[in-house]
Order: structure tokens, then sequence, then C-alpha cells
């Protein structure tokens, strides 16, 4: 995370992981592509060199597949530098046009693959699912929010009411 | 605390046993400092800085028992771990209880650790995602969205509030104060920085937004002010926030002034009320005369202003709608432009000489002589009568701000304090920061580029206080030199971030950086400073994690300075803005980015006689502002 070194070492992009999805699809990816998953890349750090197939029961064949694809495209990508100083709210517009058509899928998937991302630890996926959900809601009203992603509302009217009071003091940032 | 599923702890624990820092979702908001308190500090701080009046609820009783702390119309707070809850629960009770109060109160935004939760666990508490990844997601949006999205249901309510009640503003007004009591009780815990704000606010006219102006009143000061400490244009900030409320109790303000017999004119309007003009001889005719700018220099005729002068002002256009329509207004005014010549930028007295060639727009821009208007409108330099109607902010105002964060917003790691106006008195304006020091001791980041300093006092106490102080802006503090910025750059040991941009650091400043901070300093901005190509030379030698390096207007940096910038030094550096230095060289260009490789730069404004081909070191992706003319080029 903190300092860029120089080009790896040929030798560890040669090494293949297996991983198995929670319906027991089996995965062969390249070390190279697993760790841009902070959580393979800790588990393989801590298990070694193994044979054995990775387990990851929280995700499907399916959606697995989809974040591989992710990672094979995006495996030559300088490393991510946290950025605390990237202000509140975040950008959204400045999404590269293969990942949003990567995207482009079905709500189901896009917050299967959402929760994919946070649990295999793929900040960059995450980042794009979080900036494909925020770009559905903004401009929207509540009413619309609710209808596009199927919420219901479990206020009461009295206290939509207090919140519409609150809202009017909060400030821009 | 023990969280009611342990489900959702052994499905993290079992793969990240030997990762105590996993993080896979809350990293994307860290404080400034979080990367480098130790886990123990910060488990302490944030667990001692839990409001007291959390009761340890079960989950059984956390319904009816009384929080004490939170309001009635909601749920009280019970100790369910918020993730647990939210992701695991399957209770639609215990879901809509997590969903309002439960999320992680104490651990946003030091929160370093999520448990992850199985898909199913999200599925069965009919959530599409759990509550920690929507807030991820809501970062992505402004306040215009938070506020419908915090109506949606309630587990995104829960989600939102932390981003929606971030920022919080207090103004230094009594009623407003008591008018925040109840919003504080319910969000005060999710606020994490703070705007101080004076009383004082400049409406624009009804279509735009009003205008909270802060400036100081020159009542009670020494009339010889130093000129190494004239005040500022950031007075009138280009940034002030827009105000969404309140423009009742400004009329009912006004009305409260107005009904004196010598204001009650034209009173129909609160705009009336920012009508600076209360002064003789200025009231009638922008723009003013010269006797405008001698006369805070002249206390006894402005105690002897007339209750005719009085009226007349307030039937003059206001303030405000002066500065939109009046073409003479610089346009320095709209966009500051660092380091430059200009407003607040200008250290001598010549300032004072270009508002007396009759420029309605340099008023109001010349620190505290002028800027102070609004406010001495109401504050001291009305007629006598008219002074204890207006509300100087009292001891007691500041108190109760402090109580209130005390109470309420305990977990505030950010403060913006706008310059007290209202508060003539030097201590009591020193005060206000001695007791938001003391209230938040662990605070990361400062922002005073808007209270005007006449000493090296504010600094020096922050200094000594705020030993967590990663962040410090006080850009535009003319008055600022060395011998302010040397204590907080010697104290604070932590200082990532340094905004001294149009201050009158020099090279002292820069070496005490290199000395002091060489390890931490992440952003600097010295826009418009005195600084020596050598000394910078230096500073971009040593600090190794630099990620923003801003120089506007350092017209002494040249090629040395250039051919200083090492890509295996600064293999983090993502933003370098040189706008309008103009003596680097096309082969110090060459040579600096294109034989030398800058893979995370995203930022590149610079002068120099070359093309883009001479950029080849920097990534496709990155914005190059080569030779740009204007700030928004």
């Amino acid at each position: 995370m903190s300092a860029v070194d120089g080009p790896e070492p040929p030798v560890v992009q040669q090494i293949m992981v297996k991983l198995v999805s929670s319906d027991n699809e089996e995965f062969e990816v390249s070390m190279a592509v697993a760790e841009l998953s902070m959580l393979l890349k800790n588990m393989l750090g801590d298990l070694g060199e193994t044979e054995d197939a990775i387990p990851l029961p929280n995700v499907t064949g399916k959606v697995l597949a989809k974040v591989i694809e992710y990672c094979e495209h995006h495996q030559n990508d300088p490393p991510l530098i946290m950025d605390e100083y990237d202000d509140v709210p975040k950008r959204a517009d400045d999404i590269a046009p293969w990942d949003e058509m990567f995207m482009k899928v079905d709500q189901e998937m896009l917050f299967e693959i959402l929760l994919a991302s946070n649990y295999m630890d793929i900040k960059p996926l995450l980042d794009l699912g979080c900036k494909t959900v925020a770009n559905m809601i903004r401009g929207k009203s509540a009413e619309e929010i609710r209808k596009q992603f199927n919420i219901v509302n479990d206020f009461t009217e009295e206290e939509l009411a207090q919140i519409k009071k609150e809202n009017e003091w909060a400030e821009t940032n | 605390m023990e969280p009611p599923d342990t489900e959702d702890e052994q499905c993290t624990c079992a793969a990240f046993a030997s990762f105590g820092e996993h993080t896979p979702t809350c990293m994307l908001y860290t404080p400034l400092s979080a990367l480098d308190i130790p886990e123990w500090q910060r488990r302490s701080s944030s667990s001692s800085s839990r409001p007291p009046s959390y009761p340890a609820h079960g989950v059984g009783i956390a319904g009816s028992g009384g929080g004490g702390f939170s309001a009635s119309h909601y749920p009280p707070p019970s100790t369910v771990s918020s993730v647990a809850a939210s992701y695991a629960s399957t209770s639609s009770v215990l879901d809509s209880m997590a969903a309002t109060e439960t999320e992680s109160l104490a651990s946003y935004p030091l929160k370093r650790s999520v448990s992850v939760c199985s898909l199913s666990s999200v599925a069965s508490s009919g959530h599409l995602l759990p509550t920690e990844l929507f807030r991820e997601v809501f970062m992505y949006l402004e306040r215009d969205d938070l506020v419908s999205v915090v109506l949606v249901c309630r587990q995104w309510q829960s989600a939102v509030s932390p981003l929606l009640w971030r920022t919080l503003e207090f103004p230094l007004d009594k009623r407003r104060l008591a008018a925040m009591k109840p919003l504080l009780s319910r969000v005060g815990r999710h606020v994490r920085r703070v705007i101080v704000a004076p009383p004082l606010e400049v409406r624009r006219g009804d279509r735009g937004p009003s205008r909270r102006v802060s400036a100081s009143g020159p009542r009670g000061w020494p009339l010889s002010r130093p000129l190494s400490r004239s005040g500022s244009s950031s007075s009138h900030h280009p940034h002030a926030q827009p105000d969404h409320r309140r423009r009742s109790e400004t009329a009912a303000e006004f009305a409260s002034v107005s009904a004196s017999p010598m204001a009650r004119e034209p009173a129909s309007t609160p705009s009336t009320l920012s009508s600076p003009l209360h002064r003789p001889g200025t009231g009638v005719v922008p723009p003013p005369s010269p006797m405008l700018l001698s006369s805070p220099r002249q206390p006894s005729a402005l105690s002897a202003a007339t209750p005719a002068a009085d009226s007349s002002a307030s039937a003059t256009p206001s303030f405000g709608a002066g500065q939109r329509q009046s073409p003479l207004l610089p346009p320095v005014y709209a966009v500051p432009i660092p380091g430059t010549p200009g407003p607040g930028n200008v250290i001598s007295d010549s300032l004072s000489h270009s508002a007396s060639g009759g420029s309605w727009g340099a008023p109001g821009l010349g620190g505290a002589n002028i800027a102070g208007l609004p406010a001495s409108s109401r504050a001291g330099n009305a007629p006598g009568h008219l002074h204890h109607l207006h509300q100087e902010i009292s001891e007691g105002t500041v108190l109760r701000m402090h109580q209130f964060m005390e109470r309420y917003c305990t977990h505030v790691l950010e403060a913006v304090v706008k310059n007290p106006a209202g508060i003539s008195n030097h201590g009591r304006r020193l005060g206000i920061l001695a007791r938001l020091f003391r209230a938040y001791p662990r605070l990361e980041r400062l922002d005073l580029s808007d209270f005007i300093m006449w000493d090296t006092q504010p600094l020096q106490l922050a200094a000594e206080q705020l030993r967590m102080l990663c962040s410090l802006d006080v850009t535009n503090r003319v008055e600022l030199g060395d011998g302010d910025l040397l204590p907080v750059l010697q104290n604070c040991c932590r200082l990532r971030e340094l905004r001294i941009r149009a201050t009158n650091a020099t090279d002292a400043t820069i070496y005490a950086v290199i000395s002091n901070l060489s390890d931490t300093l992440v952003s600097l901005n010295v826009g418009g400073c005195q600084v020596s190509p050598a000394a910078m030379s230096e500073l971009v030698t040593a600090c190794r994690r630099l990620r923003i390096l801003q120089t506007w207007s350092c017209l002494r940096l040249d090629d040395s300075f250039l051919l200083a910038l090492d890509a295996r030094i600064l293999t983090q550096l993502q933003v370098l803005d040189m706008m309008d230095v103009r003596r680097f060289s096309a082969a110090a260009i060459r040579k600096t980015f294109g034989q030398q490789a800058w893979p995370q730069m995203k930022y590149l404004r610079i002068s120099a006689p070359c093309t883009r081909e001479d950029f080849s070191g920097i990534p496709p992706q990155a914005v190059l502002k080569l030779n740009a003319s204007t700030i928004l080029d």
C-alpha cells in the first residue's frame, strides 16, 4: 500500500491459483489476477504455495466468473493509493468505458458483485459497483428510488415529516 | 457488547484470523490519522468518546429502555453490534431497530474492520445490501440526493445519516444554538466536522441563497494594526455555505432591531439587515468616501453616529445587492487567485490606497476596517441605544456551544472556525478556539482560513493543544508568518496536510517542515509564498510521501527545483500544480517529466515553452494543464 515497487518478478505471475465457488464451480486464475483480491492475497501469503483450491463460500460461480473477468481486465492497473484526501462526496462520473459495459448487468447481479467485491476485498471493483448504484440513485426522489430498487417504505408519515424537517439543517458537505 | 449473532464475527475471523487490519470497505473513508494511530489507541479513543449516556441495553429491552440520549421519536440505542445486526438480523423488530439506531456509532469513521456477512443473511434480512455497503454507495452522492435517500427506508436512513450529518454548523447565536438542541440529540453523534460560524448573514436577494459573511468588527481593536497583519479577503469566503434555513429567524432578529424607533423604516425585508452602511456620510451613495476608510481610526466619530444617519442607512440598497450588481466589483472577489497581488493577498497597506481610489469593490475586502462593516452595523458602531439590541456574542453563547459539542457531538475530528464577528474582545476570540480545542483535543483537521489572527496566539494554542492535528488550513491568512507556523510545525508531529497558500511563510517554514514533517507530509500548498528554489528542492527531496504539491505563483521557482523532482523519491506524487511559475525551461521539463516515469500522477499544471510530447513520463490518463492562462483552464 505504501510505495510502488518495481515490476514484480515474472516467476510470481506464472503461478496459478484455484478458486472454488459456493456452488463448487472451480476456476483457475493467475496469481497476479488473484492478488487483486486482498482476501486472496492475504490468504495466499499465509498459505504459501498451495495446490489446494481456495474455497469462496460466499460467492456463487456465476458471480465469481464475473469478478474474475474484471480482475483479468484490470490486472495490470497501477496499484491504487488509498486517497483519504478525496472529498466526500466522491466522484462517480469517472467510470471507464469498459467498466461501464462490464456493469451493464441486472440489478441482482449488480448487488451480488458488490457483495462479492466487498467480501473478496477488491477495492476498485467495489468502487465501481458503488458508483454504478450511486448513479442509479442520483437525481431521484425518495419515491422514485423505492420504485427503482423495489424497497418498501417502512417509515410512518410522522417520521417522514420529522426527517424532512431535520433535513433543512443539513449542510452541503 | 456481545453481538447477538456471532456467526458474522466468525465468518470474518475465520478468514482473517491473522489479518487484524483487514478492511473490506471502511478504508474508503479514513480519517487522516487513522493509518498512523495504533489500533489500541484508536479503540480506546473511540470507546472513551462514546457518549456516556449510552447504556448497555440488552437486545430484548432495547425497545423499551430509555436511552436518555436519543429523542423519543426514535427507538433508543441498543448495543447490538451494528454490522451483525443490520446484516444478519432475522426478526423484523430487531431489523428495524438495527436500521435506525445501531449503525456503528463510535466506529464511524474510525471503523477499520467490517465483518462480512454471507449473502444469505442479507437476503434473509430483506435488504439489498448491508448497511455498510450502502454507505459506501452514498458517499458518491451529494447533499441534495442524500436528503432523498434518507427518506427511502430505515436501513437507508441509518446508512446515510453519518454522511448527511457529517458536517454541522454551530452558529454563534444564542437562539439558533438553542433551537439546535433537539436535532443535536438525534444526529450529534454523526457529526465529524463542525463549522463555528458567526451569527451574521448577508442576504443576497431572494433568488440566490443568502451568504453568510464572517467579518471582524473593528471595535475594541487597537487602531494601529500592524501592517503585516492586515485583513483578508477570505473574510468574504467565496465558498460560503449557502443558507438553507433560519431566514425567519433572521427576520425575527431584524424585527427586534427594527423595533428601535431609529431603524424602523423600510424594515420589510431581512436583507436590509445586512446593510453595512450605518455610518455617517457613507450610507447614501456608494462608492463610499474615503472617510469610510478612516472611520475606524476615529472611534469617537463612530460613536457619534446620529440616528438620522442610521435610518438613512437602512433605506439604502443592501450590501448584498450592491455586491451583486456593482460592475466595479473586481473579479478577484469571485475567484481569488492565490499568491497574486489582490485583495486579501496584499500585505502592505496598498489595499487602502486602492480602496480610496473610489472602487466600490474594494470595500468589504479590506480586512477588519471594511470587512467588518456588516458586523459593525449591528455590533458596535451603531448608535449606542441600538448597541444593546445587538446580540454581541456572549460568553454564555460560546459556553453553550462548548457544552453542546461536548455533550452531543463527541466524535468530531474536523473543525472550521469562521471569523467570529460580533466578538470584539481579543481574549474572547481566542476563547472560542480554546473551548473548541478543549472539547476536541483529538482534532485532526483545523481550518482557520477565515479566522483573522491578530497575533501568534491562535496557532500557538493549536500547537499546544492539538497533538493529533493532521491537517491545517490557514489559506489566505496573509497576516501569518513563520513565527505563527513554527510552533505548529514543531509540536504537531502528525501534520500531513498543510495549506499555507498566500501567507507570509518563507523558507524558515519550509525548513521547519523538512526537519519536523518529512516523514508525514502528504499535501502541501505554498502558493504565493516567498519560498526559494533551494528550500523547495530540499523539501521535495526530503518529503518522500508527498502526494499533492501546489506552488501557485511561487515565482522564484526555477529549473533547479524542477530537476530536484525525483520520481524515485516522490513515488506517490499525484498532483503537482505550479500555475504561474514561468521560469521553467523545456530541457528541464524533458528531463523531469520525459525521462522519469510518474505512474501515480493525476494532475500536472505547469507553464513552459514545450509541448505535450515532452511529458511522456506522465500517465496518459493524467490531466496535464500546459500553459494554462486562467485557473479554469
